[in-house]
């Protein structure tokens, strides 16, 4: 919450007690920082909060100003109070981040404003949404609210192991599901999900990622050998990244990743060989 | 919430009168703690002597509003009125401005960067650097650690703050009991102190 001051503005004080029309131009801009400035700094411009992304007014003659390259801005979303809804709204304007216009972040900034006007009107002064959002903003707003993931059934024959011997992990469920395609906000979108595992023995003992769903005695590729009796909760995840294309011919990989969780409740027994005299 | 955003000094409080022969009188400033302290500060006054114990119990109040403001925030998961009545009534614009967008972008991405139980932030009052009278700018140590899942570095901590006197326009609710809000926080990108703060 600490508003990191830049020293143009503090040495030119008088000027910047001026009303906040015409401030913009005493920022400094900082090369390479993260969240380096306010988009609602940028209200001296002349394009204020409404603001969106891609739409850069000029804010100097410097060809090389990075504040003039739309790809230096990304969508600033934000949940405000509106007192006059007498409820939340959503906000939206751009933000100045160096390199940041085609960026993960960026994408996300768009498919959150998708999420977030489902449930709330658009501020009174925020700028509009834009008309068409980017298809890998949609791609990534459908594949968190939209696929359907199947989540991983792991089974360990025949249901209990024994210590010192491998117990032999079989992954129901699809690794890779297929396709979803969507028609949405004038795209259509083909995901392609992808998966691996990681399983967690329960004892202390992790494989990940792995991209086989093993199998039963003797060939199962997924092994674990006990080494003490006991109630063990073998837990899969099966973590989710995907592909998308859409007709238009535009596509790209979303590395957000999901994660479908299964269970398995496990008892290992301790047998001892006793000869019967 | 990144914990550090860019900001300007516009301190609306401190506002440039220039020669204007009706400003308020300054007030004095004392700008080392008192040798002995009283124990209750009257926040809702200007008081004739501005010191650091008396700037002290001024910004331990607007924390504890702020950290009010928060607390309704998270518990509703988004802002309500309870949160905006409180962070109105503390901050001047534009600064307003920009701590709302601050939490407004943390509330549009599930509280990422808010604990779940916040507690009020803690700004020490290292120095008053100017007093007149509608404005004080001190040097400060603040910390919004106890409401943000990553702490700030004792780095980010050192700053400033700018009071300027309360308007209670902004304040209808009478959420903050002092007699000041808070124009400016912030600190130097290069380290150095204001010049002329409070002109």
């Amino acid at each position: 919450m600490r508003m990191k001051l830049v020293a143009g503005c503090v040495t030119s004080l008088a000027a910047v007690l001026l009303p906040s029309a015409g401030f913009a131009a005493e920022f400094d801009v900082q090369p390479g920082g993260n969240d380096v400035i306010d988009a609602r700094g940028r209200e001296g411009t002349g394009e204020g909060p409404g603001a969106i992304r891609r739409r850069v007014v000029r804010v100097s003659f410097d060809p090389n100003d990075p504040r003039n390259d739309p790809a230096n801005y990304l969508m600033d979303v934000q949940l405000r109070f509106d007192a006059t809804l007498g409820g939340s709204c959503v906000q939206v304007g751009q933000r100045f981040v160096l390199g940041a216009g085609n960026s993960r972040a960026a994408l996300d900034a768009e498919a959150r404003v998708l999420r977030l006007l489902r449930n709330y009107p658009l501020c009174s002064g925020s700028a509009p949404v834009p008309p068409r959002l980017s298809a890998g903003a949609v791609a990534l707003a459908l594949w968190r609210d939209q696929v359907k993931l199947p989540p991983p059934a792991p089974r360990i024959a025949p249901g209990w192991g024994i210590v010192g011997k491998e117990a032999y992990l079989e992954i129901g469920g699809e690794r890779e599901p297929g396709t979803w395609t969507f028609n949405a906000l004038g795209y259509t979108i083909t995901i392609t999900p992808h998966s691996r595992y990681e399983v967690d023995w329960g004892d202390g003992s992790f494989a990940h990622g792995l991209t086989s769903q093993g199998g039963a005695w003797p060939t199962g590729e997924i092994r674990h050998p006990y080494q003490a009796d006991g109630a063990y909760r073998v837990t899969v995840r099966q973590q989710w990244t995907a592909t998308w294309n859409a007709t238009n011919g535009e596509q790209g990989a979303i590395e957000e990743g999901l994660q479908t969780v299964g269970t398995l409740d496990f008892p290992v027994r301790e047998l001892q060989a006793v000869r019967e005299r | 919430m990144t914990a550090v955003l860019v900001g300007v000094l516009a301190v609306v409080g401190c506002s440039d009168h220039g020669d204007d022969t009706t400003r308020a009188p300054s007030a004095t400033v004392r700008k080392e703690p008192p040798a002995t302290t009283t124990s209750v500060v009257p926040v809702d006054r200007v008081p004739a002597v501005i010191d650091v114990a008396y700037v002290q119990a001024v910004i331990d109040v607007l924390d504890h509003v702020e950290g009010d403001a928060v607390r309704a925030l998270v518990g509703a998961r988004e802002p309500n009125r309870a949160f905006y009545e409180r962070i109105r009534a503390i901050y001047l614009d534009p600064q307003f401005d920009r701590v709302q967008s601050s939490y407004g972008r943390s509330a549009a991405q599930e509280m990422i960067e808010l604990r779940a139980h916040p507690e009020d932030p803690v700004t020490r009052i290292d120095r008053i650097i100017k007093v007149t009278g509608d404005c004080v700018f001190a040097a400060v140590t603040r910390d919004f650690g106890p409401i943000l899942k990553v702490p700030p570095t004792d780095e980010l901590k050192k700053g400033y703050i700018g009071f300027g006197l309360k308007k209670p326009e902004l304040d209808p609710a009478r959420r903050n009991p002092t007699a000041w809000m808070i124009g400016l926080d912030g600190a130097t990108s290069t380290g150095e102190e204001p010049m002329n703060p409070c002109v």
